[in-house]
């Protein structure tokens, strides 16, 4: 049996000699309130948040249940004082969704706020087909109602309106087996959400929301606009994939990235994915300060600055390329493949700039400066040779 | 059934997996060829929203295939994850106990539209729409012939047969890949179920290369459940664990054998003593 090394609780232990400042200055100031629990001894204070016009009113950090294997971690966050869990109709094949019903169903059904989540195939699938999945669920939880549903992985607008899905969800509403209705999403979120705001009838977006994000603009106004418009916003993918190389050797301050995503009030609540103790207690610690120490502001602000596989797009190497390569379309095909696994896209971006598989061969080294400190001779040489790979392999 | 080609049957010596998954010819259905390849970095695209919990098990690609016929449709994804225990573990946890399972290829469930497979390093799911159309066709006939050209004479991980099994429930044995029981020092482990005396028992074993792995291990749980061990060797421990409750623990060379959930001890100490015999 192998032991995996894979642990969310190693930090990234960096010197302490970076420059402050990113921390979340580019958000809202936090304007929530803490609650003493009531019938409860313990007096620390809980950030609630309210889930838009849903008025569900939940602590900021509940628990994207995924990858748990043990019903004895549910109990360890409800006795904690999460309320909000969520599972969805394909994780474990339905096992999660029954290891949910299991513990919860001796819990009374008011005081928790499940959320499940139903995902069409590629294919495509009928109203009836989606409401006998969302039935399937519902009889897997042992549940008449869950608080929110969503529509899975949404990353097109087409998919998010597609009038056989949305048909299903206000079914399932009027039914009375769905309270709220809404739509997840972890790529394109910014189109996305803004589809749920127009199509007025999603009620809740659960979207990847992390600090890789924090110069996304499109991003940010999408947020803001679904506040605007009364909707819920759960984030979610809160460590950016945990690492920050493509060896993942570096891995993210959790809780640090986690404060950074509630420090943001556009964000109401967030699912972290809970797999030890540990990693709940931590988490949970954020429930009642999201504020940033010193410390962790200084491994976000160095974590920033080792997103190297992320492109912000600012377009300073524009035309400082001897050769006059498209210096920021090749940094953002890099992105694509190492940074969100789209090699595919990559490939599409790549193919599409008409370049040798070797373009940087003829420079003896290379001027361009990249203000993230990319080495951009070396990433395309590395993305340029996408193009020899059979498109077969990258679908 | 129809008639099938399994081009792959003989590519490969028994006992081993096949190196490269070839999907068969189906006489009647249609096929565009194309085989949908998955990897890592792009398994979300499949299955967005649980690729990380398929990598958690070891997932290194994906092949996905499908034929149409008249309005029938056949898809078969070929899930590899490296090796039979993680194999075995995506599909043991994806299993729910009350299915009826068969022996296709090590093991195998299924309903009139699906059925899933484990076979040495592949996790194999099929799904399929109107296929009671299609005349004389049968999916666990094809999850059979199919399971052949991936592995012959695939075996449970060794681990698994050290569960005694008397009192076993059925289709309860499962392999966690890590932080097992919420437990990150614990690592990976494998756990099995049993009826003891009306209350549900939970056995489990972890094994480690070497002896001091687990003895690092056994000090990290004495520690975290705050117990007055002064002096550790192997040998049996009770543990009051803040979360999981009274965990029995026996320490056995590379083995940490242990038990949960149960009322008597000297139930479990019986079964740890069965699985102590065939250490």
């Amino acid at each position: 049996m192998a032991n995996s090394t894979f642990n969310r609780r190693n930090f990234l232990f960096l010197g302490a000699t970076a420059t402050l400042g990113m921390a979340a200055q580019a958000m809202p100031v936090p304007k929530e309130k803490k609650k003493k629990k009531k019938k409860e001894k313990k007096k620390k204070d809980i950030i609630y948040r309210t889930l838009g016009n849903t008025g569900i009113e939940v602590p900021i950090v509940s628990m994207g249940v995924m990858r748990a294997d043990n019903p004895n971690i549910l109990k360890a966050a409800y006795e904690l004082g999460i309320r909000h869990f969520d599972t969805a109709h394909g994780y474990q094949d339905g096992r999660n969704e029954e290891m949910v019903g299991q513990y919860f169903k001796d819990i009374p059904r008011d005081q928790v706020i499940i959320s499940t989540k139903i995902h069409p195939p590629k294919e495509g699938m009928s109203t009836e087909q989606f409401l006998e999945k969302f039935d399937l669920s519902l009889k897997r939880l042992q549940m008449s109602y869950v608080d929110i549903l969503y529509l899975h992985a949404a990353s097109d607008v087409d998919y998010a309106l597609d009038p056989r899905y949305t048909e299903a969800l206000k079914r399932a509403k009027a039914s009375g087996k769905a309270r709220f209705i809404g739509i997840s999403t972890h790529t394109n979120m910014a189109t996305v959400i803004n589809a749920a705001v127009d199509s007025k009838l999603y009620e809740v977006v659960l979207t990847s929301y992390n600090f890789r994000l924090k110069d996304d603009a499109d991003m940010h106004k999408a947020l803001q606009r679904a506040n605007d418009a009364g909707l819920g916003i759960v984030g979610m993918k809160s460590m950016a994939g945990g690492f920050l190389d493509k060896e993942k050797k570096k891995p993210v301050n959790c809780k640090a990235a986690l404060k950074w995503v509630l420090s943001n009030t556009l964000v109401h609540t967030a699912i972290p994915g809970l797999t030890n103790f540990e990693m709940l207690k931590e988490n949970w610690k954020v429930a009642q300060n999201h504020d940033l120490d010193e410390t962790e502001k200084v491994d976000l602000q160095l974590a920033m600055n080792e997103v190297g596989l992320y492109c912000h797009g600012c377009l300073s190497c524009s035309g400082q390329c001897p050769q006059n390569l498209p210096i920021p379309d090749l940094m953002r095909s890099y992105m694509y493949n190492y940074g969100y696994g789209f090699p595919a896209k990559a490939q599409t971006t790549v193919a599409q700039l008409n370049l040798s598989h070797n373009p940087c061969e003829e420079c003896p080294g290379c001027t361009v400066a990249c203000p993230n400190g990319f080495d951009v001779r070396e990433r395309i040489t590395d993305i340029a040779r996408i193009k020899m790979v059979p498109a077969n392999f990258l679908v | 059934m129809r008639k099938i080609f399994f081009l792959g049957l003989f590519l490969f010596p028994l006992g081993i997996w096949a190196q490269g998954v070839v999907f068969p010819t189906l006489n009647g259905w249609q096929s565009d060829g194309k085989v949908q390849a998955f990897n890592k970095d792009n398994l979300f695209e499949h299955i967005d929203g649980a690729a990380e919990f398929y990598l958690s098990y070891g997932f290194e690609s994906l092949q996905v295939a499908s034929w149409k016929n008249n309005g029938s449709e056949l898809t078969v994804e070929v899930y590899d994850h490296g090796d039979p225990l993680h194999a075995y573990g995506i599909y043991s946890i994806e299993r729910s106990a009350k299915v009826e399972t068969s022996p296709i290829g090590l093991e195998g469930y299924g309903d009139a539209a699906t059925f899933n497979f484990v076979t040495g390093k592949f996790y194999v799911k099929i799904n399929s729409t109107q296929i009671e159309k299609v005349a004389g066709f049968s999916l666990k006939s094809f999850a059979s012939e199919f399971s052949k050209t991936l592995c012959l004479n695939p075996e449970y991980p060794k681990v698994i047969g050290l569960f005694p099994k008397e009192n076993l429930q059925p289709n309860t044995c499962q392999f966690i890949p890590t932080e097992f029981m919420g437990l990150g020092f614990l690592g990976s482990a494998v756990r099995a179920k049993y009826s003891l005396n009306g209350a549900e028992v939970t056995l489990f074993i972890i094994e480690r290369a070497d002896r001091a792995e687990v003895e690092k291990m056994v000090l990290n749980y004495i520690s975290y459940a705050d117990a007055k061990i002064k002096k550790v060797a192997e040998g049996d421990f009770l543990l009051k664990d803040p979360f999981n409750g009274n965990v029995s623990l026996r320490w056995k060379g590379n083995y940490l054998l242990g038990a949960t959930g149960f009322s008597n001890q000297k139930t479990v100490t019986s079964l740890l003593d069965q699985i102590s015999g065939k250490l």
